[in-house]
């Protein structure tokens, strides 16, 4: 496996403490990668080190095979564009101008320009003072700095932060039409699990400067132990059918439904058939989805506040 | 280069060059008011070259700091308002970003330094100075505003970009014009060595005397300690505020 990103016990002390703790990060080409966490438990961190803004405590970066160092630094990152809390910009210039000045820095034609003005949707703001732009707005001209150049990777630091809920779903069909239409690896930080599981193909879970979990997100879904809500006519019934077979049942905290484990589509379509043949009528079934709370509580068997 | 004309179009709207304009319109109009109110006499008109940059150097001192500060914290507030940094240092390093602005600025301290020289002589024509043209004294007075104002501006600068709150350094700047022409009025004191903002007249040869109600004009050695001490506090400066800078995390 091809790694566009890898850092080896990537650490950072602040007066002696750890704000990021031994990560060993493993991010694939041409994945798009969650990085998850509560607030403050290291991820804009992380981010800025692999970035060299800030100066690691202690461990490697490795970025597309190369060893990040300060001689390289520069080289390696013109093949990156990135987007760290908020967006950059100069309120005084229009979009435009802030688009060709990234150009200027990353050598890029300004031809470019247009080009990513037309990935983000914004060929109709370009000319307008980037000062007088909405937060979605200033939030799509960062996402569009960052494509100039046509960068191999692209690191977002919880880029939905401040849009409303179409701006959401717009930022997330991009992110994930990336590294298929334009063959790039995104790294994407957020704390809101929901948000990652619709983009991420692959995730890495951070909690207090330590990565607590790393692999494919459908790996993740099964670790944490995702349910199944089933509500019938008789569930005292149907817990006793499934019990028998075998299916561990437990009712949900309200009592007018059951739990059970999500162990796949065929399992799930057998107990169903299974209950429909002993004349148990089902009202509702539904996939229970986990929060980041419950997933933290079952890796790491401590509650988290988020 | 390619820095300074990246600066160049970061600074294209923020009209900076205007700034520069303003304070040399203003100190030529104060000093072109002054004379031509009160010509000079035929006395007068045999120093009138003298009397001119004594003038300018006064004027120098009230309006240079002040200047360097605005326009320092204009070009080094918009990354602090744009929270450009962290962009910017994924693309260009840091000693760029900091020599970028400090060449652009220089640029702009050079001709105005040589736009003051150029008008002393304008106005000692104007005026009808009957001396001959000092040209030492003008180049002197060139080199030296050149210098003590990259100086000032490198003090600013640096100040400008460790701190987000642009008023404290636009505050540092105001103090420094009253310190500064404050101790001009003290000449051969301890203030004089300890205000850098006052090195616009510790750098003039030139001595003003009234005696019997009349003005002569001494041309006296510049001490070269006190001058050499500021140029190594002004390094000393750059080199501590430029190593925080790159400490400086983002």
């Amino acid at each position: 496996m091809n790694l566009a990103i890898e850092t080896h016990g990537l650490t950072k002390l602040y007066s002696g403490l750890h704000s990021v703790n031994h990560v060993n990060l493993q991010i694939p080409q041409y994945s798009i990668y969650g990085f998850l966490g509560p607030n403050g438990a290291g991820k804009s961190t992380t981010m800025k080190m692999i970035l060299g803004l800030v100066r690691p405590s202690q461990g490697v970066v490795t970025i597309l095979g190369k060893k990040l160092t300060g001689a390289n630094r520069l080289d390696i990152l013109r093949q990156t564009g990135s987007l760290i809390e908020s967006p950059s910009y100069y309120a005084h210039l229009t979009g435009r101008e802030n688009l060709a000045l990234i150009c200027m820095l990353k050598n890029a034609p300004e031809s470019e320009i247009d080009r990513v003005l037309h990935i983000v949707r914004m060929e109709n703001q370009k000319d307008k003072k980037a000062g007088q732009y909405s937060l979605g707005m200033k939030q799509r001209l960062g996402l569009a700095a960052a494509l100039i150049g046509s960068p191999k990777l692209l690191l977002l630091d919880e880029p939905t932060n401040g849009l409303d809920p179409a701006g959401i779903q717009e930022m997330r069909d991009l992110i994930c039409s990336l590294p298929k239409e334009y063959g790039i690896t995104v790294m994407v930080s957020s704390h809101l699990l929901s948000e990652i599981d619709q983009m991420a193909t692959h995730t890495g879970i951070i909690d207090k400067g330590v990565l607590i979990f790393q692999d494919t997100l459908s790996s993740l879904h099964q670790k944490s132990g995702r349910k199944l809500r089933l509500r019938t006519r008789d569930n005292d019934l149907a817990a006793r059918l499934l019990s028998a077979r075998g299916i561990p049942i437990r009712y949900a905290a309200d009592r007018r439904s059951l739990l059970l484990p999500d162990k796949g589509e065929e399992e799930t379509a057998m107990a169903v058939a299974y209950l429909a043949e002993n004349q148990v009528g089902i009202l509702r079934l539904e996939e229970m989805e986990n929060s980041l709370e419950e997933i933290f509580l079952s890796l790491t068997g401590k509650k988290v506040s988020l | 280069m390619k820095t300074l004309l990246t600066e160049i179009r970061k600074c294209r709207k923020r009209k900076l060059w205007f700034i520069y304009l303003c304070a040399l319109a203003v100190m030529v109009l104060w000093i072109y008011g002054s004379f031509a109110r009160n010509p000079f006499t035929p006395s007068q008109a045999k120093v009138g070259y003298y009397t001119l940059l004594l003038n300018y150097t006064l004027m120098n001192l009230i309006f240079l700091p002040i200047v360097l500060a605005t326009s320092a914290s204009r070009v080094c507030d918009i990354e602090n308002k744009g929270n450009t940094y962290k962009q910017l240092f994924t693309m260009q390093s840091r000693s760029s970003l900091f020599h970028g602005k400090l060449v652009l600025n220089g640029i702009y301290i050079f001709l105005l330094a040589l736009l003051e020289t150029l008008s002393i002589c304008v106005m000692g024509r104007h005026f009808h100075a009957a001396q001959k043209i000092p040209v030492n004294l003008l180049v002197l007075f060139f080199v030296s505003t050149f210098l003590v104002s990259m100086v000032l501006y490198v003090m600013q600068q640096v100040l400008s970009l460790l701190m987000s709150n642009q008023l404290m350094p636009l505050f540092i700047g105001l103090m420094g014009t009253f310190t500064g022409v404050f101790s001009a009025f003290f000449p051969n004191t301890i203030l004089t060595s300890i205000v850098p903002w006052g090195y616009y007249a510790v750098t003039s040869p030139l001595m003003m005397e009234y005696t019997g109600g009349e003005v002569f004009y001494h041309v006296v050695p510049l001490p070269a300690e006190k001058i050499l001490g500021f140029f190594l506090f002004g390094l000393i400066f750059y080199a501590a505020g430029f190593y925080r800078y790159l400490k400086k995390e983002v």
